[in-house]
């Protein structure tokens, strides 16, 4: 068996209302949630979290192809 | 079957018709990449009445000749007449004006790209003209196609009239008796009465549509009884061109047959211009819909729609379904093409789901009206509409309200990313040249587009066409017709009723190089849009968490990792335009509105997002598969 063979599997979870940032789904996600940690600080204006808000480089951002992700159990 | 609901005067008994054959002909220019929407229908209601009728793809026959390549060049080329004037000497004889070809000394400048490597342009027009044209015109007409055949009729579209008339003066000189009848757009409004006084070759004109009033005009002909009075028909009398109006247009469009391609099939199989990969490929061309629904309650300035066209009926989602199914298996293709000015956004809950939630792998094109949603977008990908051509035409709120478009810069821009996320491809261009817009309508478009090039580029940029029936039309001070028809018709036909297309002559326009950034910008886009690595603007959020990928222009790439309330409110902008104060609501008062303004200006002027008036819109696509 393998991770990516979930077909078979259940959670077994019950149904409930997944609360995401503090927010029933549908709500802005994080809208109730204050300025986090980060390189800006939390009381930092608007202007200076835009001045370091910017990493440059290239990056690769296509998905993995899907046969990178499948793990075989040991 | 029968679509006469009028009171008919010509009494016939069905069997008569028997005795009528008749052959519907679609000439060059038509495009030769799928049938012929006006023949596959037209046929199929004359049969439902009863007449012997074969239909003549005859535009592949000149394709076959001419090399497919070449005909499509031509054929796209609508801005100058070139394709009708190669047919003019033909359709005319003596009186044609130009039979030395001073059109292409006059306009060389447009007509140069009509040329290959193996030939001079000039040279290949000319020889197509004088020795291609003459051939397959006789071969054409002396086709046993026509033997026994008492009525020939021509539907007739943009560059499709010079063509008819010179096949229709063939005909008629080898076979007197035969009676020509035209329809089509080209023949709307004051344009056929026009044609039927100025072209010997045309007998007879059907003058809007045509379902109800050519099978009419047939039985008044089987009959013998004179065609005067028939609405919709324009035809001579004593020397005097008499004109009937049109019938109110069909309503229910469902009575309509689906059109019958076999024709197009079996000819153009015949003729080797059928895709390598088979008929398949083919689009089928459907009409679930007649007239605009926006244009009923606002007329576009340039739309060329005319009132009785313009209003709008549907078929019944059933129907449309039930056609899918039936030409799918007709003509063993998946793909189809919508004729319609505009889709029923009716269909949007009563159709596309049902052919989304059935599974079938339709390719459907669509024109559509650009304010679509997030979701609509969505409806659309997942019932297999994967071409959109939708009424986009500028960047700009502000010419857009100069336009009536009933849209704003900020939905298009929202259409766009919305079909990039999920793969529907946007067929649009940018248009230019209405009265009231400034310079600075233009600088704004041209300095917003650098930020778009990770989404479709327009097809190109150019001065808006002044079309008969359009409300510019009606603003054009001195309505001179383009330029070229001079060069193609003899001068006793009074252009100012029969041509389509009209020189630009708008009061206030503004100059050339008030356009020229914006023409720039719009190249720029689509060589960044070409590139072997296509730009992207995505973004990954979570509560309080948004990273945002530049990769639109080589070499500064980058990336934005925004926190906290400036990360939301970047999410809160991006399924579709909102006003700062909307902004505010949503973040629950954590951004006070001086920072709200602060946010977005600071996001616009890195290009992460558009502020349209009171509107902003992230540019950003969400990562990841679309949902």
């Amino acid at each position: 068996m393998t991770m990516s063979d979930t077909t078979k599997r259940t959670t077994g979870r019950r149904s409930t209302v997944v609360l995401l940032g503090g927010l029933a789904a549908g709500a802005v996600l994080g809208a109730a949630l204050g300025v986090t940690t980060g390189d800006a600080p939390r009381d930092a204006s608007v202007q200076e979290q835009f001045r370091s808000a910017f990493t440059p480089g290239a990056a690769q951002t296509e998905s993995l192809p899907i046969n990178r992700i499948v793990v075989t159990e040991p | 079957m029968p679509l006469a609901p009028l009171p008919n005067p010509a009494r016939v008994d069905p069997a008569d018709r028997a005795g009528w054959p008749v052959v519907l002909v679609s000439m060059p220019f038509m495009d030769i990449d799928w049938p012929s929407i006006q023949l596959g229908l037209l046929g199929e209601i004359l049969r439902g009445h009863g007449f012997p009728v074969r239909t003549l793809h005859a535009n592949l026959d000149f394709a076959a000749r001419i090399g497919a390549d070449y005909y499509r060049q031509l054929a796209g080329r609508q801005a100058r007449l070139i394709a009708e004037w190669l047919f003019s000497v033909e359709a005319f004889g003596p009186e044609a004006p130009d039979p030395d070809g001073r059109l292409l000394d006059d306009f060389a400048t447009e007509l140069a790209d009509l040329g290959d490597d193996s030939r001079d342009w000039r040279a290949r027009l000319l020889e197509t003209r004088r020795v291609e044209v003459p051939a397959y015109l006789d071969r054409l007409a002396a086709d046993p196609v026509w033997d026994g055949v008492k009525v020939a009729g021509f539907t007739s579209t943009f560059q499709q009239n010079a063509a008819s008339f010179a096949l229709a003066r063939r005909l008629k000189r080898d076979r007197p008796e035969l009676i020509t009848v035209f329809g089509g757009a080209n023949f709307d409004g004051e344009m056929g009465p026009e044609w039927v006084r100025a072209v010997e070759s045309v007998d007879l004109a059907v003058v809007g549509e045509a379902d109800t009033a050519f099978p009419r005009l047939l039985d008044r002909l089987v009959a013998g009884v004179p065609p005067t009075g028939e609405p919709g028909v324009a035809c001579r009398l004593d020397g005097e061109v008499v004109t009937t109006p049109p019938a109110p247009p069909l309503r229910q469009l469902d009575d309509l047959p689906a059109p019958d391609y076999a024709e197009y099939f079996e000819r153009a199989g015949r003729l080797g211009l059928l895709p390598r990969t088979g008929p398949g490929a083919v689009p089928i061309p459907f009409e679930s819909s007649r007239g605009c629904w926006w244009g009923e309650k606002h007329h576009c300035t340039f739309c060329g729609l005319n009132g009785s066209t313009m209003m709008f009926r549907a078929k019944s989602p059933q129907r449309m379904a039930d056609e899918f199914v039936t030409q799918a298996r007709r003509y063993h293709s998946f793909r189809f093409h919508g004729v319609d000015n505009i889709v029923d956004m009716g269909y949007l809950k009563d159709l596309f789901p049902v052919l989304a939630a059935e599974g079938v792998t339709y390719q459907i094109f669509y024109e559509v009206k650009a304010n679509l949603t997030r979701a609509q977008v969505r409806t659309l990908a997942q019932a297999g509409i994967t071409q959109i051509q939708p009424g986009i035409e500028s960047l700009s709120s502000r010419v857009l309200r100069l336009m009536r478009k009933g849209s704003r810069a900020a939905q298009n821009i929202n259409l766009l990313r919305w079909a990039a996320y999920y793969g529907v491809e946007v067929g649009w261009n940018l248009l230019y040249g209405f009265p009231g817009e400034t310079e600075q309508d233009y600088a704004q478009q041209a300095a917003v587009l650098p930020h778009l090039v990770h989404l479709q580029p327009p097809t190109g940029a150019g001065r808006v066409w002044i079309e008969r029936f359009s409300p510019l039309f009606g603003q054009s001070p001195s309505r001179t017709p383009e330029a070229t028809y001079r060069y193609v018709y003899p001068d006793t036909v009074d252009l100012g009723k029969a041509a389509y297309f009209f020189e630009y002559d708008l009061p206030g326009a503004l100059p050339p190089d008030a356009y020229t950034a914006l023409v720039k910008e719009t190249a720029a886009w689509s060589d960044a849009w070409s590139a072997a690595r296509r730009p992207t603007l995505t973004y990954w959020s979570s509560p309080g968490l948004v990273q945002i990928y530049d990769g639109r222009h080589p070499g500064a790439e980058g990336t934005y990792t925004f926190e906290g309330p400036l990360a939301d409110l970047y999410a809160a902008c991006s399924d579709r335009p909102i006003t700062a104060a909307a902004v505010h609501d949503r973040l629950g008062g954590s951004l006070t509105p001086a920072q709200i303004r602060e946010a977005l200006d600071e996001f616009a002027g890195r290009g992460l997002m558009v502020l349209d008036e009171s509107l902003a819109l992230s540019l950003a696509l969400p990562a990841g598969p679309p949902r």
